[in-house]
């Protein structure tokens, strides 16, 4: 067979910028997981692998596809787990990059995970998929929760019907899995196919008579065609000849002369009443009326009013577990205790007893020592709040709250510009803003992207971040804390409202599937926290010994000591500020709360009056994003749009700070 | 009296002096009808090779118009039959606009040639289909007919946009009316297409309904595109 070019149907002309995370899966044993959003494709893949990815309760969660290895039966596969997708026709760019991998790999094998109380979705795109000719198996999972609802699906008569073989599961307690890893060498092509009218199927015809015979997947590929495709038009007419590609141009352009109705549609509807007639046949439910209780707190959670009571304590519960519990009594005894007391004493003492060097022994124990600067740091004022933090995230995602969250925010991310979907990165910004500039891919147009991608590099502070600020605003008047929240609440409503009004494109329409309220699953919490942490310590305690490192090298060669007199008209005078400070947003670039835990200990050691930690916190809250998360940007939106914001948001940080510190004064606030 | 001889002519006559009369231009000057608001130019009066002033007289003679003079006035069988006209007129635009979202053009002239064709139950029919519009695509009033008034006083009209649905209530896709393109590829993905039946589960602060399993929360717009067939 002829496989597409490397660049096949890879519409990178549509999303330059977009990476790719995997190298190209070899033709043969290659499976492929796929399936409906949230339907527990990076579950079965974990059991399938061994490999662990992020697990949640929400359509969205995997963004990018991840590649992991397999054996059974003496096969030994290379699994791919991949984002949701509801179609070949996809909109976002997470579902393009599934769908791309599905067009490009026609001889690898398709798992579809079906959502079993969720049939009909399911076979729909099972219909489309069967156009591919590829080899597969359907996995009905969540058979549990279909039965809960008194869904009863005939497995064999679906398995026969579809000509795959059909396993049920329930992923997260491992049941059914052997089964389902037995039935995989067994995958078959699906024996199904979708009658369409008769203009697109003698359209379709004609078109598959043009293409090379060599393709396998002529049929979904003609479809697409016939639907309009963008990337699937412009990557056959650069592939295919001139005189082909005016042919197909002129079927495809006669089918739609004869419809009224877009051929699109006419193809889905074709599907829709298959898939409707098809699960009719072989499932049957049982009506119940009465409602479990988790699903009518599932609509009190996203209820005008009794919405809004439940946010409240949401919030509540987690400033008490963060704010106080790990922030104040975590950090108190790990940095005024365990290290103010026990290590560093000791290491200090050690350090100058056995260190004959000074330079060396302060490159340990200085002020901007290895071991007394940036452990601390790490370990003792992040750790236990971002842990803290990512345990009561972890939660939220697990029982599915989150979406919850982008229904009861839509009203507020319209004042934005955006619609209620973006709720979604910008809270998972709230955990970490690198990830979340990623997961902006669930977006459906570039202009939400980007207007997301800003709003995250200026005014949503990264978890670790929020801890600190909101430890060091703990011990201030409540004032100072209403006036930080307004001013980056204003500032992200302007700058968004100002990049919705200059930026082209229209804002995208709100459609949000809300997954049902899950009963949390302690055990998935938990490996996904520990997971995170793991993450933490990998990624931030070697960036935050690389900036004490920078640091000491720079006060060392006396180099600090000049920023600080250049950042004197700055930090000193526009931002009314000590000097010290300017080490902080030296380091602020390297990571958020590596900054923000500078100003941590300039507040604890009295040299902050309440004014100066306000302008400090909303300053450093605004200001640049850190290095991965620039990274991230440069990766996801390109080197010239992340360096206009990584500029516009330094400017912005220092400018808002300096206007704060005069009106303060002027209005003779005191804090 | 023996019941009245209607034409295209008589009917086209009967909408314009009915217009005419809304418009607050009545009585009529028969030298001088108010030609703008002729149903179809060319126009069909003249079109058939009758003067109007022929078809005035022959709507004199069955009692249609009342002439004093020069003046012209619908009588009250006129006013009836007028309104039936003008009813058939109307809803037949609200069918093709709103619908069918066919052209300005191609609807006037469509209206002006499908009043004269439709009887007593098919007019019920659109009229029921659309939900008893109110108004015409340009704002001025549908007559009420039998099936709106027995329809208004017994149930809510048959067709309504989603978001006039009572939370929990459960009804079929009628049709999705939107401009959206990329919106109705993204919701047929999601299974929501004509026919499928879905429940309304919260209307703000945004659309919440419920297709199958599937929760859908839409923005208020499609709350108004989505329309749906009460059951």
């Amino acid at each position: 067979m002829i496989r597409l070019p490397s660049r096949a149907l890879r519409c990178s002309h549509l999303s330059p910028a977009r990476p790719r995370e995997v190298a190209k899966p070899a033709l043969t044993h290659s499976l492929i997981v796929t399936g409906n959003p949230n339907v527990g494709k990076s579950v079965i893949f974990q059991l399938l692998t061994g490999r662990y990815t992020t697990v949640s309760n929400y359509p969205g969660t995997t963004v990018m596809v991840s590649e992991g290895k397999a054996q059974w039966d003496g096969l030994s596969f290379r699994v791919f787990d991949t984002p949701g997708i509801n179609s070949l026709l996809a909109s976002s760019e997470d579902e393009l990059v599934a769908r791309d991998l599905l067009l490009e790999n026609p001889r690898a094998t398709v798992l579809v995970v079906a959502d079993a109380k969720n049939l009909r979705r399911a076979l729909t795109l099972v219909l489309e998929l069967a156009e591919t000719g590829m080899k597969a198996v359907l996995n009905l999972n969540m058979i549990d929760e279909a039965r809960e609802r008194r869904i009863a699906v005939d497995q064999e008569k679906l398995s026969a019907i579809l000509g795959v073989p059909v396993a049920a599961t329930v992923a997260t307690e491992r049941l059914g899995i052997d089964r389902l890893k037995k039935f995989l060498p067994q995958a078959r092509p699906f024996q199904i196919a979708v009658r369409y009218p008769d203009v697109v199927e003698t359209a379709l015809a004609s078109l598959e008579a043009r293409l090379p015979r060599e393709l396998q997947n002529r049929r979904s590929l003609g479809l697409l065609w016939l639907a309009r495709d963008p990337a699937v038009i412009e990557e056959l007419s650069h592939r295919l000849e001139k005189p082909v590609v005016e042919d197909l141009r002129r079927i495809a352009g006669q089918a739609q002369a004869q419809s009224a109705s877009p051929l699109a549609l006419l193809i889905t509807q074709a599907r829709l009443r298959q898939a409707q007639r098809l699960t009719r046949e072989v499932s049957s439910t049982e009506p119940s009326r009465r409602r479990p209780w988790l699903s009518r707190l599932g609509d009190l959670s996203m209820h005008r009013i009794w919405g809004i009571p439940i946010l409240l304590a949401a919030l509540t519960v987690m400033y008490f577990l963060v704010g106080d519990l790990a922030a104040q009594r975590g950090v108190g005894f790990l940095e005024e205790t365990f290290f103010g007391e026990w290590i560093v004493p000791r290491v200090t003492w050690l350090a100058h007893r056995l260190i004959p060097f000074p330079l060396l022994a302060n490159l340990l124990v200085g002020e901007y020592g290895l071991l007394t600067m940036a452990l601390p740091y790490a370990l003792a004022i992040i750790l236990p709040i971002v842990g803290m933090f990512f345990l009561c995230f972890g939660f939220m995602e697990d029982v599915g709250y989150l979406p919850r969250l982008a229904v009861m925010a839509n009203r507020f991310c319209r004042l934005l510009g955006l619609n209620g979907k973006a709720v979604l990165p910008l809270v998972l910004g709230l955990g970490c803003d690198t990830m979340a500039t990623m997961t902006a891919r669930i977006l459906d147009s570039k202009r939400d992207r980007v207007i997301v991608t800003l709003l995250l590099a200026l005014g949503i502070p990264c978890s670790a971040q929020l801890g600190v600020i909101l430890a060091m605003l703990a011990g201030q008047p409540i004032l100072s804390l209403w006036i930080w929240l307004g001013v980056v609440l204003t500032l992200l409503i302007v700058v968004g409202q100002i990049a919705a009004r200059v930026l082209p494109g229209e804002e995208s329409p709100f459609l949000y599937e809300v997954p049902p309220l899950r009963k949390p699953k302690l055990s998935n919490i938990a490996v996904k926290t520990l997971g995170r942490v793991e993450w933490y310590l990998k990624e931030a305690v070697p960036l935050f010994f690389l900036g004490t490192l920078f640091l000491f090298a720079l006060d060392a060669l006396g180099i600090l000591k000049v920023l600080e007199r250049l950042g004197q008209p700055l930090v000193a005078g526009w931002l009314g500020l000590p000097a010290k400070a300017t080490g902080a947003f030296l380091v602020g670039f390297l990571r958020r709360d590596f900054g923000a835990a500078g100003l941590f200990v300039l507040q604890k050691e009295g040299a902050l009056n309440g004014t100066q930690i306000l302008v400090s916190l909303v300053t450093i809250t605004l200001f640049v994003p850190c290095i991965a998360q620039y990274f991230m940007m440069i990766k996801e939106r390109g080197a010239r749009t992340a360096t206009a914001m990584f500029v516009l948001v330094t400017g912005i940080s220092i400018l808002v700070g300096g206007v704060l510190l005069r009106v303060l004064t002027a209005l003779r606030v005191s804090l | 009296m023996p019941s009245p001889i209607l034409s295209e002519p008589i009917e086209e006559m009967l909408e314009l002096v009915w217009t005419a009369q809304e418009d607050g231009l009545t009585p009529l000057d028969r030298d001088h009808l108010p030609q703008q608001l002729l149903c179809f130019l060319p126009h069909p009066i003249e079109a058939d090779g009758h003067q109007p002033q022929e078809t005035i007289d022959a709507m004199i003679r069955q009692g249609l118009l009342s002439g004093a003079g020069r003046t012209i006035e619908l009588t009250d069988p006129g006013k009836a039959l007028a309104r039936e006209v003008v009813r058939r007129h109307r809803l037949t635009e609200v069918l093709l606009r709103n619908v069918l979202q066919v052209s300005e053009e191609a609807m006037e002239s469509t209206a002006c040639q499908v009043e004269h064709i439709l009887n007593a139950e098919v007019t019920g029919a659109v009229c029921a289909f659309l939900g008893h519009p109110p108004t015409c695509p340009h704002g001025r009033g549908i007559p009420r007919g039998r099936c709106c008034e027995v329809t208004l006083k017994a149930v809510e009209p048959l067709i309504v946009p989603l978001a006039q649905l009572k939370i929990g209530e459960e009804a079929r896709v009628a049709f999705i009316h939107t401009k959206r393109h990329q919106y109705l590829k993204r919701l047929s993905a999601l299974g929501m297409a004509p026919g499928r039946r879905i429940r309304l589960r919260q209307k703000q602060p945004a659309v919440v309904i419920q297709v199958g399993e599937t929760e859908l929360a839409l923005d208020p717009q499609a709350g108004q595109e989505i329309l749906v067939r009460r059951i």
